[in-house]
């Protein structure tokens, strides 16, 4: 028998478990190939859909789904973290005490938001990249009577467009509540331009200027004061506020910093073709875990995660692997007014987003409601 | 005699316009990491450094390469150089205070 077991239940790790169950479903049938994963919760997050819950556009129970319900019933899942990783003898231990033995593993553990690492941030800013942070500053907008606004950005962060979108909603929502003359947005990025990315930083620049959006690049964030309500750059800039929105610096989870040479951060050292972890050919890295320098993103997770699939289903069936990953991702991007805009690229295509249109922006509340397809392995 | 005293001017020139005379430097191999990685290492590895101390950045993102230069300037530490090998870029700044 051929064990495969899946460290992570996010998207990255449902859609590699669902995508071996449809690829070996006959393997699993006759008890040839068994798939296990392995998650910190028994429940799963659609995480881009915080942005919606934010603004009141979703309710919480919309994002959520049991995990299980999500899985192929063949698949074995437990909610149970792994603990520590060993990736020579392929033995995952939990925090149950179990051991978890497998022939190929793959790890898609996420990310996690560390504010904490910024002085005053956790007290004094809103974020909307967990269900809890999402909800808290929804009800803090909904009392918001217009003042000073300042979203700010660290990196790393995963979902590399919520930055922009959420800059943009805001303006919309300001307008719609009859406060956005009594308001200003001033969005901070650690480099100098608005995005890491520069065709997409120069995408965004005339989008800001047409909504009056004000802009502090070169701008990383040294501490907040909450009592002050005043945000300090390591470049001696400091910013008042009445709302500070804050986009957290990540890291990698935990139990992969201190389980895998190499792994600063918690983003583990990746192929960025093969998506193995270096200097292995059984274990594999998925979604916001690996090291490879692209965006964080669903989208990557899912087209890494096809690739994961076709990779391991190759191996176990014919010995072999399938094919490269070519490093593609692909991002929607709300601009406010219900348009919308997208951007892809991969290794070797640069982004180039275009003009929102409000088509684009409906596609992406269609697939808001079709990510549950995605998550099954079936889209 | 001429040569040594060209050579000392040098290095008091060096000394007074960059205040890194006789310095430390640290490496930080940032290639392959993507924009602002190399930079937040960069701004991270500056606050465990002492003043005059160099730190050599290695990074093959574009973005890092414009940006370093344009921060320095901001903040006021000195970019000592920025030298462009094969295939990364190569940036020594000094810790100034």
């Amino acid at each position: 028998m051929k064990k495969v077991l899946v460290i992570g239940g996010g998207m990255a790790g449902s859609i590699v478990a669902n995508g071996l169950a449809r690829k070996l479903s006959k393997e699993l049938n006759n008890g040839t190939v068994e798939i296990t994963v392995l998650s910190a919760t028994d429940k799963h997050l659609y995480q881009p859909g915080l942005l919606y819950l934010t603004f009141g556009r979703v309710t919480e129970s919309e994002l959520i789904r049991d995990q299980r319900g999500i899985l192929d019933n063949r698949i074995k899942f437990y909610v149970d973290p792994a603990t520590n990783i060993d990736t020579d003898t392929k033995k995952v231990t939990t925090k149950s005490g179990k051991v978890f033995e497998c022939d190929y593993m793959v790890i898609a553990t996420g990310s996690r938001l560390v504010p904490e690492n910024v002085p005053g941030l956790s007290e004094g800013a809103h974020n909307f990249y967990s269900i809890e942070g999402a909800k808290k500053l929804r009800d803090t907008l909904k009392t918001f009577e217009g003042g000073k606004v300042v979203v700010n950005v660290n990196a790393p962060h995963k979902c590399p467009v919520a930055p922009i979108e959420i800059t943009c909603m805001l303006h919309d929502f300001l307008n719609e509540k009859g406060v956005l003359d009594k308001s200003e947005i001033i969005y901070t990025y650690p480099v100098g331009r608005l995005h890491a990315m520069q065709p997409v930083a120069d995408w965004a620049v005339p989008e800001f200027e047409k909504l009056g959006i004000k802009s502090e690049t070169l701008f990383n964030t040294k501490e907040v004061d909450p009592s002050k309500k005043t945000i300090t750059s390591e470049e001696g800039v400091t910013l008042n506020y009445d709302l500070l929105i804050t986009i957290p610096p990540h890291k990698g989870q935990q139990v992969v910093e201190e389980s895998i040479e190499g792994a600063a951060g918690g983003w583990a050292p990746t192929d960025k073709k093969k998506l193995y972890l270096e200097g292995k050919t059984d274990v594999f890295i998925c979604g916001d875990t690996t090291n490879i320098p692209i965006s964080k993103a669903g989208s990557t997770a899912h087209f890494e995660a096809d690739t994961i699939v076709d990779n391991i289903s190759s191996l176990i069936k014919e010995g072999t692997i399938a094919r490269d990953y070519d490093g593609k991702v692909f991002c929607f991007i709300e601009t406010g007014k219900e348009e919308g805009s997208y951007v892809w690229f991969n290794y070797t295509t640069p982004p180039a987003p275009g003009l929102p249109t409000k088509a684009v922006h409906r596609f992406k509340l269609a697939y808001n409601k079709m990510y549950w397809l995605s998550a099954k392995g079936m889209l | 005699m001429i040569l040594i005293l060209t050579h000392i001017n040098s290095l008091i020139t060096y000394k007074l316009r960059y205040d890194c005379f006789m310095t430390e430097r640290k490496l930080i191999d940032a290639r392959g990491a993507a924009c602002p990685g190399p930079m937040m290492e960069l701004i991270a590895m500056l606050k465990l450094v002492e003043i005059g101390d160099e730190i050599e950045l290695l990074s093959n993102d574009p973005g890092t390469a414009s940006d370093v230069p344009t921060w320095c300037e901001k903040v006021g530490h000195k970019l000592i150089s920025k030298t462009k090998e094969e295939d990364h870029w190569a940036l020594i700044v000094c810790r100034a205070k």
